[in-house]
């Protein structure tokens, strides 16, 4: 269904950099006119980062765009709107205390000759809107922060469609959906694909993509690495080209069947007031136990409340059998307890970017080396440098500013805080996010030895082949419970993709 | 249809505020009518109309800027300055009564836009942006008129003041109405919208693409024009001029904005309510009047009222306090039923990874300077700038050579500064403020000279004393902050209204008593060559410099003020840090108090009304990032003495005190503009 005359959208060598961290190096794709163009990557290869120069909050350091044939420069939404790009925005840009109405009208109200507002002229406009999308259960006048997330993630895209776009970017429009939220969306872009608009779809599910797409772009370390017709490729090539290995060869083996170590920690009917159930779980000494679930599950809250972070509601946690009650996570990381959890926002949870490499990794610990009141430097010093051996960083880390390292350093950076913490559990929540491919391999690595060395680790993942890749043991996470259990050869995508998305009991070989 | 049935609760949720104002103002004013003599009468409303209506102008302007997540402190200063530009320039004709009118929504008008620019467009912290102008325009305004005096025309008083329609409607309360009319056509437009907007959640609102620095800087300015208005009131109701008229306003304002129900830090809320909350806030304090309790005790009320307000609108499951009280409550049960984390034996010892194979053995680190090179370059203009100041005072005055009396005295005035900066600077490190300075010092200084009264031998322990209570005053600071949720500017100025009452009420209203012997010899007597308190200042920076660096509490304060979430996920106790930074900075104000008591022999009212904007300069000055994070003691040290030189050569001169403040707030301004943080 593609139309005649140039592209409407063509980029071309787009680059973009924050400080030593480069997000987006070198990526030149086009989409036709009409096209349903998927954007492929794993977290972190660029594909936000491509969506926001799209959509006018950042400028590109390099490269140039063009929309219809003609070059632009988007130096603001309100310019990218102005060529008629819309976005629909994975973190969602509604605002909370606004109402449905509002914050859908926003920046461009109707408004009469004295600047004043035709609040009635809109809220008919919107609600009309919403009824035509299928949204009529909305009531326009409802506050943004009273709806559930889905709807949210609804809003956000009817408020796109509200603006007649001429490009529509779609950026992980179904990370919080579910079944028939998909076919809603569907349905939405067969009829844009009738009146011609052109869509750029971002995801990282191939099913999604094979439904919708016409043709797809596949993202790696910030460039792009090929475009192709969705039919001519199969779902392995395309995994091939998102991840640039097979994925056999991307995870270390799996050590052989060993006697089951003991129980290190065990939750017992685990529940929080954000949405963690009724979960149960029991990590063994040696293993890597990976979480798998849909966003929004309740994994955060289960690794927030291993971690003495998030007060639990109710259920038991066991540290070598023994229960034990968090109050925070300095009680996780004492001498005995050792539990660690490396967060997935390096930026904002796991690192203070403008202190030092030293003075991050020994933070959680610095007690230790105080003597007589005054921390002992040299002592400290030294005992970071040992850590930053262990991840291989260079030392230059122990008086460089943490934001001087690449994001998959940084990552190894608070391994290392951990190590020098003498972990014995590690709770690694989506900790390979936005790490370039080779340092991914690393921590691959990092995590063998660990668990091989005595060691035990939680591990959660929002890139499915991961946990199958690196779990010994695969529990499944709906709704805040755990409704799968997995070993073996029944560890696979498709059997944790039926349990996470809540179909069936599908319990794989008991323990 | 379920949506539907749910939305109208939260409709009203959405006025709850304003709706909590209006009942609480109602029961307040029913209340003041029963007790008071004039009762329900027009005089008695018309009266109360008036005396209300210059704090719910001015609470109208912080409104606006608080719905955008800012804060404004030059209010209070904006209104000083229309007073003495109105009483000393303005005629008894219709023309310059309209033509004065005018400048005095200029002049808001154009503070607020000069605020609005530097938050805005150059992204520097409105708390300090505005804490600078308060003083630049508390500067001009002493400048135009240093006493109380001048006269505003009757006809331009009757007009505001008087009847609308005689003994049927105050003139006052038609002001607030065409005000509340202004409010309500601003509301509803997209710039009203986007205040909302832009103070709920200003990333979505640039990414729904709203111009979020204009919808920010329209804020500051229209706000201002508030201010303008409330400044005009204020002359017309006093029909003279006070340049200090505006300076307790603040403490005020504020609350009667959080009484009215807008919220800290932006998104909810609205001028309707805190119309009301001025008007509550005054009927309280009057009651207190009828009542025949001491005037002393108003400042004590005011912050007493803005701590409770903020707290009634913050109460629930999410609050800080419900979420402390849980986790001391797991503590609890976790001593008592055995199962608390506590070291058992090592059945189980920690995995020891082996260092990487390509791993770079240890090599020689590169040297000090190369390490540190950041720190020093943010510490040095300071003490460039010092320099530079003692050469302009050597070639203008040739004094800075002439024997080692000119340096010495430097040095002692420099230590209150020295001292104070430490304790602002910990604040600041963290990411708050501690505006509770001028009347801790005080407060400590005049309780303390009390006491002693010039007795060697109480001072032995009462110094001590002082040190003490001024540290755990500091600490209720941190744990209003810590429990409440306060924001730190709210709480630290509600206990600076407290603790102004508190002194005022504990002296009867003049300070008694005076410093012993030793601490005035401490103060300015010699001791192998130089005045002790040098001696003193020399120990206090190495232990200033190793607390910050080389100490876990000093650690914790970097990383708080980095991120405390990222702190918190590091097992640093956050929560323990931000009270041991508060109850720091008011141990620091307390030793400031004493010692400026042994300065000058005795402690007066206002003695530390001097050193508020002074202790944040310095520490701005030293290369300190105002929103936390960065900064080096031995820089706040340089600020220190920068500072002190420029005063001591502003004193050389016959310019008046108020320049001294100009030119203070410039300096914040220029530091913050040239060691602000640049790149995303």
């Amino acid at each position: 269904m593609r139309v005649s005359g140039a592209p409407a959208l063509r980029v071309s060598g787009l680059g973009k950099s924050f400080g030593a961290t480069v997000a987006l190096s070198n990526a030149s794709f086009a989409v036709a006119r009409g096209e349903v163009h998927a954007l492929l990557g794993e977290n972190g290869a660029g594909k936000s980062t491509t969506v926001k120069l799209l959509s006018g909050l950042l400028l590109p350091d390099r490269g140039t765009l063009e929309l219809f044939g003609q070059p632009v420069v988007l130096k603001s939404p309100a310019i990218a709107h102005a060529h008629g790009v819309q976005t629909a925005f994975q973190e969602l840009s509604l605002i909370r205390d606004l109402t449905v109405a509002e914050t859908m009208l926003m920046p461009y109200a109707p408004r009469g000759l004295f600047g004043q507002l035709k609040r009635r002229q809109g809220l008919e406009r919107v609600a009309a809107h919403l009824a035509s999308v299928g949204l009529g259960h909305i009531d326009p006048m409802v506050e943004v922060a009273a709806l559930e997330l889905p709807e949210r993630q609804k809003i956000e895209i009817a408020r796109a469609l509200l603006r007649s776009p001429r490009i529509l970017l779609l950026d992980e429009p179904t990370s919080t959906m579910s079944g028939r939220d998909i076919d809603w969306l569907g349905e939405h872009l067969e009829r844009l694909q009738a009146d011609g608009i052109t869509v750029v779809f971002i995801s990282h599910r191939m099913p999604e993509v094979r439904r919708f797409c016409d043709r797809l772009t596949v993202l790696r370390n910030g460039q792009s690495v090929g475009t192709h017709d969705v039919h001519e490729v199969s779902d392995d090539d395309v995994i091939r080209m998102i991840i640039g290995r097979s994925l056999a060869s991307t995870f270390p083996a799996r050590l052989a069947p060993r006697p089951e170590g003991k129980v290190v920690l065990r939750g017992s009917e685990l529940a929080t007031r954000a949405k963690l159930r009724r979960a149960s779980f029991a990590l063994h000494q040696g293993e890597i136990l990976g979480i798998a679930g849909l966003q929004g599950m309740g994994q955060r809250s289960l690794f927030n409340a291993c971690f003495g972070a998030e007060p639990l509601d109710s259920g038991k946690l066991y540290v070598d059998e023994r229960e034990v009650l968090l109050a925070s996570p300095k009680d996780a990381i004492a001498r005995g307890i050792g539990i660690s959890l490396v967060p997935e926002e390096r930026k904002t949870e796991g690192l203070l970017l403008k202190l030092s490499g030293r003075f991050n990794v020994s933070l959680p610990v610095v007690e230790r080396f105080v003597k007589f009141g005054l921390i002992d430097t040299v002592a400290e010093t030294a005992a970071v440098a040992v850590a930053l051996r262990q991840v291989d960083i260079a030392e230059r880390a122990l008086y460089q500013p943490a934001a001087a390292f690449s994001g998959g350093n940084q990552q190894k950076l608070v391994i290392a805080k951990w190590l020098l913490a003498q972990s014995r559990i590690l709770l690694l929540f989506d900790a390979t996010r936005g790490v370039d491919v080779g340092t991914k391999h690393q921590i691959y690595h990092l995590m063998r030895e660990f668990v091989a060395a005595g060691g035990a680790i939680l591990f959660y993942s929002s890139e499915i082949p991961e946990i199958v890749g690196l779990g010994d043991r695969v529990l499944v996470l709906y709704q805040g419970e755990v409704v799968a259990q997995l070993e073996g050869e029944a560890i696979g995508e498709e059997t944790i993709m039926r349990a996470a998305l809540g179909q069936g009991n599908s319990s794989g070989a008991a323990a | 249809m379920s949506a539907l049935a749910v939305a109208a609760p939260l409709r009203l949720s959405r006025h709850r505020g304003v709706v909590v104002a209006i009942a609480v103002f109602l029961v307040a004013f029913v209340v003041t009518g029963l007790i008071s003599a004039g009762g329900f009468s027009y005089f008695a409303i018309s009266s109360l109309a008036s005396g209300g209506a210059t704090l719910a102008l001015a609470a109208m302007g912080q409104t606006v800027i608080i719905l955008t997540g800012g804060f404004d402190l030059s209010a209070g200063a904006v209104i000083s300055l229309v007073n003495v530009i109105l009483a000393s320039g303005m005629q008894a004709t219709p023309t310059s009564e309209v033509s004065f009118f005018a400048v005095a929504m200029a002049i808001g008008g154009v503070v607020g836009a000069l605020n609005g620019f530097f938050v805005a467009f150059m992204r520097v912290q409105s708390i300090v942006v505005t804490l600078a102008m308060m003083f630049i325009v508390q500067g001009v305004t002493l400048l135009v008129m240093n006493t109380p005096g001048g006269t505003i025309p009757p006809s331009f008083v009757n007009f505001f003041t008087g009847n609308a329609i005689p003994n049927v409607l105050p003139a006052p309360v038609v002001v607030l109405l065409a005000a509340l009319l202004l409010w309500r056509l601003v509301k509803n437009s997209r710039f009203g919208v986007g205040l909302y907007a832009v103070g709920s959640d200003e990333e979505a609102a640039r990414a729904s693409g709203l111009a979020t620095r204009w919808a920010k800087f329209g804020a500051y300015a229209f706000g201002g024009i508030f201010y303008g208005a409330a400044g005009v009131f204020i002359s017309a109701q006093t029909a003279s001029a006070d340049p200090l008229v505006g300076q307790p306003l603040l403490l005020q304002i504020f609350a009667a904005v959080v009484i009215g129900g807008t919220v800290f830090g932006g998104g909810r809320g609205g001028c309707l309510g805190s119309v009301f909350g001025a008007y509550t806030l005054m009927i309280v304090v009057n009651i207190l009047l009828v009542l025949n309790v001491s005037a002393y005790y108003s400042s004590v009320v005011e912050g007493v009222i803005l701590i409770f307000a903020v707290l009634a609108g913050t109460v629930g499951h999410g609050s800080p306090v419900a979420f402390h009280l849980r986790k001391l409550r797991t503590k609890w049960l976790a001593l008592r039923t055995d199962r608390s984390p506590r070291p058992r034996a090592a059945e189980w010892a920690p995995p020891q990874l082996p260092p990487r194979a390509g791993a770079a053995a240890s090599s020689a680190l590169p040297g000090w300077l190369v390490r540190n090179r950041e720190a020093v370059m943010f510490a040095l203009p300071g003490y460039l700038g010092f320099v530079l100041v003692l050469i302009v005072a050597q070639l203008v005055f040739g004094t800075v050579l002439r024997g080692f009396g000119y340096i010495d005295s430097l040095f002692v005035l420099a230590s209150f500064l020295a001292i104070l900066a430490l304790g602002q600077g910990a604040a600041i490190l963290t990411g708050g403020l501690d505006l509770s300075i001028p009347w801790m010092i005080g407060f400590i200084g005049i309780f303390t000279s009390a006491v002693i009264a010039g007795a060697n031998g109480t001072a032995l322990w009462m110094i001590p004393v002082g040190l003490v209570m001024g540290a755990a005053l500091g600490a209720l600071n941190g744990l209003g902050i810590v429990l409440l949720g306060l924001p730190p500017i709210v709480m630290t100025l509600a206990m600076d209204g407290i603790l102004q009452g508190i002194a005022l009420l504990f002296c009867n209203g003049t300070p008694s008593g005076f410093a012993a012997p030793a601490q005035r010899w401490f103060m300015t007597g010699h001791l192998a060559g130089l005045t002790p308190v040098i001696w003193f200042l020399a120990a206090f920076v190495v232990i200033a410099v190793l607390l910050l660096t080389r100490t876990s509490f000093g650690r914790s304060i970097y990383a708080v003020g980095n991120s405390p979430q990222v702190a918190r996920l590091s097992a640093v106790g956050v929560g323990r840090t931000l009270v041991g930074v508060y109850a720091l900075s008011g141990f620091c104000s307390g030793l400031v108090g004493i010692l400026l008591s042994g300065f000058s022999g005795q402690a007066s009212l206002g003695m530390g009304d001097d050193y508020l904007l002074p202790s944040i300069a310095v520490v701005v000055v030293g290369g300190t990032l105002i929103s936390g994070g960065r900064g080096t003691y031995p820089g706040m040290f340089g600020g220190a003495l920068l500072l002190t030189a420029i005063s001591a050569l502003l004193a050389g001169t016959d310019l008046p005190s108020a320049v001294r403040d100009i030119i203070f707030g410039l300096v914040v301004l220029a530091a913050l503009l040239a060691l602000r943080e640049r790149g995303g």
